[in-house]
């Protein structure tokens, strides 16, 4: 079976039509786009940055051999070329070859070859550059260059993503990364020695005040991109952000506050944007703590808590209740999954028959002398999060569960996670489109397994399912596990959240979805008589 | 007054020791650190630990103490940022000039409007006008500066539209010519320098009232007043050239003011200067730019404290600050 049944045609813009030099007189072209974010980006080298914004910013700046599609519903991810121009499997499925493009250039006029991609497999493994996602390439065994155009890449497995991790990482020009000695990658200011070959070029980096964007005069995708200039200015205050959304200062604000939606809606000159996200909101119970090691008491919780409820005094339709730490809209999500309801006599029952029961009279259930008594913790600054604490602290009040909400800075808050010092808290995962990311959650060995959640079937389900090489025969792996997940309760699923961003309605052709919300940005225009700049 | 300006630097370099090396130790015991940042299921472990060998996070914190006062001391290096990926003294030589351009509009203006206030507090004295005058001072100076900024941004930026709300410049402002260059910039210092200098304001309005008033009763005063000066002159000339003296010494005290409040202002305002840095650094745990920056605004402190003494005894020769007989 040959996994490039996966790949589809390219969609690109202006199909058809005859491909011309691009004018910045265009009507359907040009513009200055001005974004506002609230974080600076760390380095302008992939390799060497902590940011996930650092990657949003390097997929305008740099290509990449194929370009991920947001069509995870109904199979995983698949992909359309970019620099490769197409790509084929080998008989056993142990191997790629790409077949680059021969008219990309860096902004410096040199080509892009197969040198460059290379390079940047080299560098993505290479244990002191330290890449933050470096593990992704663990199964590919190595690289070969057949000749300045063509590329392949040697697999240790056959398994479904394996064109998902040859291409992660975006491809870095080799002869400016070289002169940098790996050890300084992270002391380097980036902005100003590195050349381009995608959409966008960089034209300054203002640290903590503007990224300036410009378009590459010189992308070989014809029509593109449709903006002359992208700025993104950074600012860190939420509510100064929101201002300036609406005063026109800037067209972007991602992640609009739910309260302040209806507001924004009624502006005139502002449309939201709104798709779900990859992006899931959880309670973590610490099976350590003698309350939380019965999967019975934990299910008892997820009734006793009324979600439904929580949502809509809190996200104003911007979230769904969750059932899976799969996302709905992946392909490996089993839809047979609803929602845990509220049902909080069942949680009663549940504790009672565990020997929970009020007996000093205070209110609270007690058992041999020990109150049930909890910490629920969230970060600072998270509205939202801090709300829903205390109406769950109230819901499971009415049941004798007594919850104490306690709100933590974000650095402690997140190195008590891993030093296994909490009770419970409330926090959430924005997580990949391939869906391995159960391994890390869940898995007895990993570090990130929070609820220290143990079960050797589930670590076989979840450490097999990745390596099968048709994802048909991988998907009654995945619902096995989400079932066991589902019945066991290491995190009380909370909610999936939508993305919903402020757009100001000057700005054309704006397409956002679960890929990010620049991922289409070559695609924006703003019409003459709406410049500005 | 030389050699007691060097005697006083020279004091300062074992206070400056002490403050780092205790902000040093206070940093690295707070929880969290700042590899717990990267906190995501993608995140490679193995990368993780590489990460805290280039930080030198790995060693125990007697020997990370000990490299860092071989470098912050011997070599004069501030290191690399965690958070940044650049040397420390480039980011500073970055946001500095900015603060200083706040900073010191920051105190002018509050200098002018709070003498301003000042004086006719202490004209009027006892007078209505004067107690609201005082009620409408004290009023600004108790309201918080974060909601003060937010107001003035919904009322300038949002409602009016005449002052923009954040940053040093507007977007395509380096293709103006220099006039519309200027006049942009100072559009975008007013609200945050307002907002910066409210707290000088008040605090120079109240010094100088008091000073003026007792100045006013003095003997001199009445002799101007019996020789038929104008009252006007009386006041503006005889008496405040007196009731500046005390006020000097303001200047070099509102520092730490300015540097706390810059804090604020500068995230609210996205104001690209130190109290950004060190907001974000904090938060980050970004130990080389916090050790950095409290080095810094220690030295301001020292300095501006120094500069009040020896201006006071510049402006008075009353004041000695060397020891006779010595």
């Amino acid at each position: 079976m040959s996994a490039s049944i996966l790949v589809f045609l390219p969609l690109l813009h202006g199909c058809g039509t005859e491909p011309g030099p691009v004018s910045a007189t265009d009507p359907g072209r040009g513009g200055t786009a001005v974004i506002g974010v609230r974080q600076d980006v760390d380095t302008f080298n992939l390799y060497a940055t902590t940011s996930a914004f650092t990657q949003q910013i390097a997929d305008l700046l740099f290509l990449r051999l194929a370009r991920e599609q947001p069509d995870s519903r109904d199979h995983p991810p698949t992909f359309s070329p970019e620099f490769a121009e197409s790509w084929d499997f080998s008989e056993d499925g142990l191997s790629i070859t790409f077949h680059l493009r021969k008219d990309v250039k860096w902004s410096d006029g040199t080509p892009t070859t197969a040198g460059d991609v290379l390079y940047s497999w080299e560098i993505s493994k290479d244990p002191e550059v330290a890449w933050i996602n470096a593990d992704v390439k663990e199964h590919i065994e190595a690289v070969e260059v057949l000749d300045d155009f063509t590329i392949r890449f040697h697999f240790r497995l056959n398994y479904p993503y394996q064109l998902m991790d040859a291409n992660d990482g975006n491809i870095y020009p080799r002869h400016v990364l070289e002169k940098i000695p790996v050890g300084q990658w992270r002391s380097t200011d980036w902005s100003r020695i590195l050349f381009y070959n995608g959409p966008f070029l960089l034209e300054e980096w203002k640290s903590q005040d503007s990224i300036n964007l410009v378009r590459n005069p010189d992308f070989f995708e014809p029509g593109a991109p449709g903006l002359d200039r992208v700025v993104f200015r950074i600012i860190p205050d939420p509510t100064s952000l929101l201002s300036q959304l609406r005063s026109g200062e800037i067209d972007i604000m991602e992640d609009l506050p739910p309260r302040d939606l209806a507001a924004i809606r009624r502006e005139r000159n502002l449309q939201v944007i709104e798709y779900p996200d990859r992006y899931f909101q959880y309670i973590c119970w610490n099976m350590a703590n003698p309350l939380f090691q019965k999967p019975e008491i934990r299910r008892a919780l997820s009734m006793g808590i009324n979600m439904e409820k929580i949502l809509d005094a809190l996200l104003y339709g911007t979230a769904v209740p969750a059932s899976s730490p799969i996302i709905s809209f992946f392909y490996e999500h089993d839809d047979s999954l609803k929602p845990i309801p509220y049902r909080p006599e069942e949680t009663r029952r549940v504790l009672a028959r565990n020997g929970w029961a009020d007996t000093d009279g205070d209110g609270w259930l007690d058992r041999e002398g020990e109150t049930f008594s909890f910490e629920l913790e969230t970060n600072a600054g998270n509205q939202v999060r801090e709300d829903a604490a205390i109406m769950i602290q109230a819901q499971l009040a009415e049941l004798g569960i007594q919850v104490r909400p306690r709100v933590i800075e974000f650095t402690v808050f997140q190195q008590k996670h891993m030093d296994g010092d909490f009770d419970s808290f409330i926090a959430a995962w924005k997580v990949s489109t391939k869906v391995d990311y159960l391994k890390p959650l869940f898995h007895s060995d990993s570090p990130v397994n929070y609820p220290s959640y143990r079960n050797p079937h589930l670590d076989d389900l979840i450490g097999k399912a990745p390596t099968l090489p048709d994802p048909a025969d991988a998907l009654p792996l995945w619902q096995e596990a989400q079932r066991i997940l589902y019945r066991d309760q290491p995190y009380t699923l909370m909610y999936e959240r939508q993305a919903v961003h402020g757009v100001n309605r000057r700005l054309q052709g704006v397409r956002m979805d679960h890929l990010g919300p620049y991922a289409h940005l070559k695609e924006w225009w703003i019409p003459p008589d709406k410049r500005r700049f | 007054m030389l050699s007691y300006g060097i005697r006083r630097l020279l004091a300062a370099i074992p206070i400056l020791f002490v403050i780092l090396t205790l902000t040093f130790f206070l940093i690295h015991l707070a929880p969290g650190d700042p590899i717990s940042m990267f906190e995501s299921p993608d995140i490679d472990p193995a990368a993780r630990e590489q990460m805290r060998r280039i930080y030198g996070l790995d060693a125990p914190l007697p020997v990370q103490y000990l490299r860092w006062v071989r470098d912050f001391f011997f070599r004069g290096e501030f290191g690399t940022s965690f958070q940044k990926h650049r040397p420390v003294a480039d980011l500073l030589a970055e946001a500095i000039p900015n603060t200083l351009l706040l900073a010191g509009l920051a105190l002018l203006a509050g200098f002018v409007i709070g003498g301003a206030i000042g004086i006719l507090s202490a004209i009027r004295a006892g007078s209505r006008g004067e107690f609201l005058l005082s009620l409408a001072t004290l009023t600004l100076y108790s309201l918080p500066s974060f909601w003060l900024a937010l107001e003035l941004i919904l009322v300038f930026s949002l409602w009016l539209g005449w002052l923009p709300s954040s940053h040093i410049a507007s977007v395509g402002a380096a293709q103006l010519g220099w006039f519309p260059r200027i006049i942009d910039r100072v559009a975008h210092l007013i609200l945050p320098a307002l907002t910066l200098g409210i707290a000088p304001a008040a605090m120079m309005a109240r010094y100088l009232r008091s000073s003026l008033i007792e100045v006013i009763h003095q003997d001199f005063i009445r002799t101007a007043r019996a020789k038929g000066i104008a009252e006007r002159l009386v006041v503006l000339k005889h008496a405040l050239a007196n009731a500046l003296l005390p006020i000097l010494t303001l200047a070099g005290l509102s520092i730490p003011i300015l540097i706390n409040g810059s804090l604020i202002i500068e995230v609210i305002f996205s104001w690209p200067g130190m109290g950004r840095v060190i907001y974000e650094a904090v938060f980050a745990r970004d130990y080389p730019v916090i050790i950095a920056t409290t080095f810094l605004a220690s030295c301001l402190v020292i300095l501006g404290n120094l500069t009040a003494d020896l201006s006071y005894a510049l402006a008075d020769p009353r004041i000695r600050l060397e020891r006779h007989g010595r």
